[in-house]
């Protein structure tokens, strides 16, 4: 007889064995099936609790914020101002960058293109500034 | 008769699944009782799910200045709106965070310890 059916016949018997029919093994199993569902809804009612109530108290406050700043600027359409998909504590939302001209430049193709073509026009124009070369009409 | 004999079986069955359940149970509080840690000596220490809402933390100790034995049995609710405990016949109260802490990590090591408990006794059953 394993520890636990030995322990459920004392229980059932008052520690008198031949008081009563121990139980069968089938009774055994179903009772912890059924006790076990009751444990593990119990389980879960203190996590759902634990969850709707913000969490574990010692992780509300971690030292470092875990949010994840955005790498780059996330390109927004015109007009609409610039919205985070996750809620940043105010303190921190203001290093949030919200340049719509580096958004631009990093977000649009085209407009990286231009952009580079202009600085490249740009460093030519002052490398031949003041000088007798061609400048193969790049700075044009 | 057929239907008196039925009906009287039929109550046994459930006041025997009643004692299987209650003698679990007992088994759990002994099991739940060792996750804090060792007792002190003459003490007795158990923890328990009731039911789906209600754990149950009963603790003994000898009291060191008067020699006399003590007990002190603690119910936690377990609702939506958060976890209220009830010691004797004191009202309700909201847990501190430090004691919040403890009763979730407690009852997931419950969860852990009963779990394998009963899936080994399933195996041999």
């Amino acid at each position: 007889m394993n520890p636990f059916n030995r322990l459920m016949s004392n229980k059932l018997t008052g520690g008198n064995p031949g008081n009563e029919q121990p139980p069968k093994n089938g009774e055994f199993a179903d009772g912890i099936r059924a006790r076990y569902a009751t444990v593990e809804r119990a389980v879960q009612n203190v996590r759902n609790e634990r969850h709707m109530n913000g969490g574990d108290p010692a992780e509300q406050a971690p030292a470092e914020p875990t949010y994840a700043v955005p790498a780059q600027p996330v390109r927004q359409p015109a007009g609409e101002q610039f919205q985070p998909a996750v809620t940043y504590p105010a303190a921190r939302a203001a290093e949030v960058p919200t340049n719509r001209a580096s958004e631009v430049r990093y977000n649009d193709p085209e407009a990286v293109q231009t952009d580079a073509l202009a600085q490249a026009k740009a460093q030519v124009a002052a490398a031949y500034a003041g000088t007798d070369r061609e400048d193969y009409g790049l700075a044009a | 008769m057929k239907n008196f004999l039925s009906g009287l079986k039929a109550q046994k069955d459930q006041q025997r699944r009643a004692e299987i359940n209650k003698s679990l149970i007992h088994y759990e509080a002994k099991l739940g009782g060792e996750l804090f840690g060792p007792v002190a000596e003459g003490g007795r220490r158990e923890f328990f799910c009731l039911d789906e809402h209600t754990w149950v933390w009963h603790e003994e100790w000898i009291d060191g200045a008067t020699g006399q034995r003590r007990a002190l049995t603690t119910r936690y609710d377990v609702r939506p709106s958060g976890i209220l405990k009830s010691q004797g016949g004191n009202s309700y109260q909201r847990l501190s965070p430090t004691e919040a802490k403890n009763f979730y990590r407690v009852v997931e090591l419950y969860d852990q310890k009963v779990r394998g408990e009963y899936a080994r006794m399933l195996q041999t059953a």
